[in-house]
């Protein structure tokens, strides 16, 4: 998990590229390793 | 007096070359060029179409997320970013830069897999025929549950992917990657959403 998950303003819609290597299918989560804002 | 006449003829011919543009490439905007930056989906090797200018993509340096490749790792069908120059009377032009893009990789989901789409990591991709494949896989068909799909396209206003190019990755493989639209913040619990993805 990293800490700066949910900065930015409420509601923000900003565009997030994540990169991880643990995903749960049963629940859709991934565990992020990874965070890039703006990757579109 | 000669000297003069010298120095005048040589300003004048910086001026013409610098006019021009050059099919180098610059984003610098001259006056007869803009520069211009797109998403498109690659369809062959050398070149790309954009608005009717052919961009050579032979030269330019090929990134993603700052990292380097070369443009034997940019498929047919894979979406790719071309900066360049458009002249206003050419019909070609050279890139200046090229951006790859690829918005899922991840395990294709169990309960949805069906005819047109299918969802990985969350994300529901659309294909709309075998041409969004690579050459070795048959189709949607040929996905299995489980099978980590890579998945290059465009992003919808709904955030669904419209796949252009999908290939499954080795077996085993647990690097997992999404682009989207940030949702669903919840400060508390530390997550927030990618369409149907929980980001943790």
């Amino acid at each position: 998990m990293l800490n700066d998950f949910t900065s930015g303003a409420a509601g923000q819609r900003d565009v997030v590229e994540v990169k991880g290597t643990v995903f749960e299918s049963a629940t859709t989560k991934l565990t992020a390793t990874a965070r890039r804002t703006g990757g579109r | 007096m000669r000297k003069f006449f010298r120095a005048i003829r040589d300003v004048l011919l910086v001026a013409t070359v610098c006019s021009c543009g050059g099919a180098g490439g610059s984003m610098f905007a001259t006056a007869n060029s803009e520069p211009v930056s797109t998403w498109e989906r690659s369809t062959a090797f050398g070149s790309v179409v954009i608005n009717g200018i052919h961009f050579d993509i032979t030269a330019p340096p090929f990134t993603r997320m700052a990292w380097r490749f070369t443009q034997t790792d940019l498929a047919v069908g894979q979406i790719a970013r071309v900066h360049g120059p458009r002249h206003a009377r050419l019909e070609r032009s050279t890139a200046d830069h090229v951006d790859r893009r690829r918005p899922a990789r991840g395990p294709l989901r169990p309960d949805r897999h069906d005819a047109g789409s299918f969802v990985a990591l969350g994300q529901t991709v659309t294909v709309d025929s075998a041409k969004s494949f690579k050459r070795d896989l048959a189709g949607l068909s040929a996905l299995a549950v489980g099978d980590v799909v890579e998945v290059s396209g465009l992003v919808a206003a709904d955030g669904h992917i419209c796949g252009t190019r999908n290939r499954t990755r080795e077996s085993g493989t647990t690097n997992f990657q999404v682009i989207g639209n940030r949702g669903g913040s919840r400060r508390t619990a530390h997550t927030f959403k990618i369409n149907a993805l929980t980001v943790d």
